[in-house]
């Protein structure tokens, strides 16, 4: 299936070689958030947010076809 | 002679400017353990000195100047003084953190805190160096920038002195005015108007002492601690590389981006401005103090074109997005610009950019027409005016006299529908975080104690955007995995505990960033241990969080402030207008009074007035 995902800024880095230039992913049917965070190489320890259609997604969510991934992480600007 | 303290130099000078009295007062050690110092120290000398109804730029009202022990170059964040008064912005309990040198100044010096008080007869300058203290004329540098006055004292006493000194901004009571040191601000709330008011005009600082302490391997070992977990966060690279600034686009995409003066929390244009900004302004990283483990301070630039600006200190993401989402600027080289001009002038830029917003949102729906604004056209995105307004609003010359008041006044002159342009909590300018991105940050903006400002509340963010814990989970904090950022439920409680944990950087005179990058309450506790030869736990660290919180809310009540004034301002939890989260209902807010309920049962404040209980007031040993 195809999603399209989204890696705000610092974190563009992740999706080099894999994200084609319109930002979409083709990846099997029935992964997970967590399974595609695996596959992007975002390191366990980073506390990224994953949005799905604006929605918080669990790392357990099972993404379905068409899906519009963001992912960000905050440093906490103030 | 006074009992010992380690870990504090022991002392706090008084300047009294009336009489031109300068004396040093021996610290009361039983009151040290208790507020330790920064503004829990600040708020206990204020509470008690300060006459309730005073004129905050009248010579009644008084500046504390504080550090504690943990102001230390050796300890993360520890490069830090925090500055409290009673704020002219909002009449309300205020008080502003600053970086730099000038804390490690004061207590080399042999100060721990500096109150000033009453009113200079002259235009002066106060010279601190070592235990010798002087009030010097400053006639001199009457109308000069924050930096060329910094620049003129150090040629005058020399490079070594660290300088605080106000702008044009302080000079004219721009009430949210700010006290810089190198391009960085005491920002919010105006003391820059209130050292003004005094005819202060800037602090100079040198010493050359060393506070004792009672256990220096502890405390190296527990700094030890503390670095390596810093070293080994997996955010420290990205926050010294990018910043505060770096956050642009994620807060953009979290809906956590106010624009348009908050009709929307999402632009869609975080990420390519700050691309920009990466590309072609930021010229290097920067520690705001020797020594810091991150260095997360841009240096910024505009290279050419109409708007040259100077390679200079700023451009974080508060500022930068005040320049730009609030009044939908696109030019993020005019909002380097207005950075760079406010920084001169001394004045805030959240509140300064907020003030545009609002006086945009007034031009567009008749409230401001060409007349009241010197000729400017004042539509949304309309770039070349913002500088123009920066510099109306430091001089307070025109349409800037109006918007130099802050929102809240301001609408209050204009009447009409003003007000629902005015974002604001107990008349602070709103800052660039947005409680549609999760219900927590509305709680702790609305009782918060100096208003809706940008540093207390942003744990809350933190919380349910960012799902962080800074390791308050350790005290009790529920796991930010499992809570829905909009679910109202619950987030009145855990902002106790937040606000309690995220107060004390502002107590302990260290930066709060560092909770960022891996540093907690438990490592603050270590250090301090090792500093004063107390034995010191997380909890008790906390209970002076709780005990500060509580002694603001009482001088706000003393003030007048009560319930009403804890609502947040409708704009933030509005649906947005337009953006990523128009058609997501849930990011509204349904129902913040029962989320207000909440918060003060966990507090121990009555429902109906938002004081504290007899009970709670036992318990902090402030009845």
């Amino acid at each position: 299936m195809k999603l399209k995902v989204k890696l705000v800024s610092h974190l563009r880095k992740y999706g080099k070689g894999k994200l084609d230039s319109r930002g979409k992913l083709t990846v099997k049917d029935g992964l997970t958030v967590k399974e595609l965070l695996d596959y992007l190489e975002i390191p366990p320890e980073k506390k990224v947010i994953v949005l799905v259609n604006q929605r918080e997604a669990s790392k357990e969510h099972q993404l379905s076809a068409e899906d519009d991934v963001v992912i960000y992480n905050l440093l906490l600007g103030g | 002679m006074a009992e010992k303290v380690f870990g504090y130099a022991g002392k706090q000078l008084r300047i009294s400017l009336t009489e031109g009295k300068i004396r040093e007062e021996e610290l009361d050690p039983k009151m040290l353990r208790k507020y330790l110092g920064g503004s829990g120290y600040g708020v206990k000398v204020l509470y008690d000195e300060l006459e309730e109804g005073i004129d905050p730029l009248g010579p009644e009202n008084k500046m504390v100047f504080a550090t504690s022990p943990l102001t230390e170059r050796q300890v993360p964040g520890g490069g830090s003084l925090e500055v409290c008064f009673k704020s002219p912005l909002t009449g309300t309990w205020g008080e502003a953190r600053v970086g730099d040198e000038f804390g490690f100044a004061m207590r080399k010096a042999g100060y721990d805190f500096i109150i000033i008080e009453g009113q200079a007869a002259e235009p002066a300058y106060l010279l601190i160096d070592d235990g010798k203290v002087e009030i010097k004329s400053g006639e001199h540098l009457l109308g000069k920038s924050s930096s060329k006055k910094a620049e003129m004292i150090g040629a005058e006493e020399g490079a070594d002195f660290s300088t605080l000194a106000i702008g044009q901004g302080g000079e004219n009571q721009v009430l949210y005015s700010a006290i810089m040191i190198n391009h960085r601000a005491v920002g919010r709330g105006g003391a820059g108007a209130v050292l003004g008011s005094k005819n202060i005009l800037a602090l100079s600082c040198r010493g050359s002492g060393q506070p004792e302490f009672a256990d220096k391997d502890k405390y190296m070992d527990a700094v030890k601690t503390a670095h390596s977990k810093i070293r080994e966060h997996p955010d420290t690279g990205d926050f010294r590389e990018h910043g505060t600034t770096g956050d642009m686009g994620g807060c953009d995409a979290a809906g956590d981006f106010p624009t348009k003066n908050w009709q929307s929390n999402s632009w869609g244009k975080g990420e390519e401005l700050y691309d920009y900004f990466y590309e072609n302004n930021l010229v290097d990283n920067k520690q705001c103090y020797k020594g810091c483990p991150v260095g997360c301070g841009r240096i910024a630039e505009v290279k050419e074109g109409k708007y040259k600006t100077p390679a200079h200190e700023g451009a974080e993401y508060e500022t930068m997005s005040a320049f730009t989402a609030f009044v939908l600027n696109e030019d993020v080289d005019v909002a380097v610009h207005c950075d760079y001009l406010c920084n001169e002038f001394g004045i805030d830029t959240i509140s300064t950019g907020a003030a545009i917003a609002f006086a945009m949102e007034c031009y567009e729906n008749g409230l401001l027409s060409q007349d009241d604004t010197d000729g400017l056209e004042l539509s949304w995105g309309n770039s070349e005016v913002l500088p123009l307004l920066v510099r109306k609003i430091a001089a307070r010359e025109g349409i800037g006299d109006l918007l130099a008041g802050g929102v809240k006044n301001a609408a209050e002159k204009l009447g009409g529908t003003a007000h629902e342009y005015a974002v604001q909590v107990k008349g602070l300018e709103a800052p660039a975080h947005d409680p549609r991105s999760g219900k927590a940050l509305a709680v702790s903006y609305g009782t918060g104690s100096r208003g809706s400002c940008h540093i207390h509340p942003v744990e809350a963010m933190g919380y349910d955007a960012g799902k962080m814990d800074f390791e308050l989970s350790d005290f009790g904090l529920p796991d930010p995995e499992g809570v829905d950022r909009w679910a109202e439920k619950g987030k009145g409680t855990v902002v106790k505990l937040l606000q309690d944990g995220g107060t004390l950087p502002d107590i302990m005179g260290t930066c709060k960033f560092m909770f960022y990058v891996g540093v907690g309450v438990k490592d603050y506790a270590a250090m301090l241990s090792g500093l004063t030869g107390w034995d010191i736990d997380g909890w008790e660290m906390l209970k002076i969080g709780e005990r500060a919180i509580n002694l603001q809310k009482l001088f706000n009540l003393r003030e007048g402030f009560d319930r009403e004034d804890d609502m947040i301002h409708p704009r933030m939890g509005m649906q947005p207008k337009f953006g990523d989260y128009q058609d997501k209902p849930d990011c509204a807010i349904a129902d913040f009074s029962a989320m207000l309920d909440e918060y003060y049962q966990e507090r121990g404040w009555d429902q109906a007035t938002g004081r504290p209980t007899p009970e709670k007031l036992q318990e902090l040993g402030l009845a």
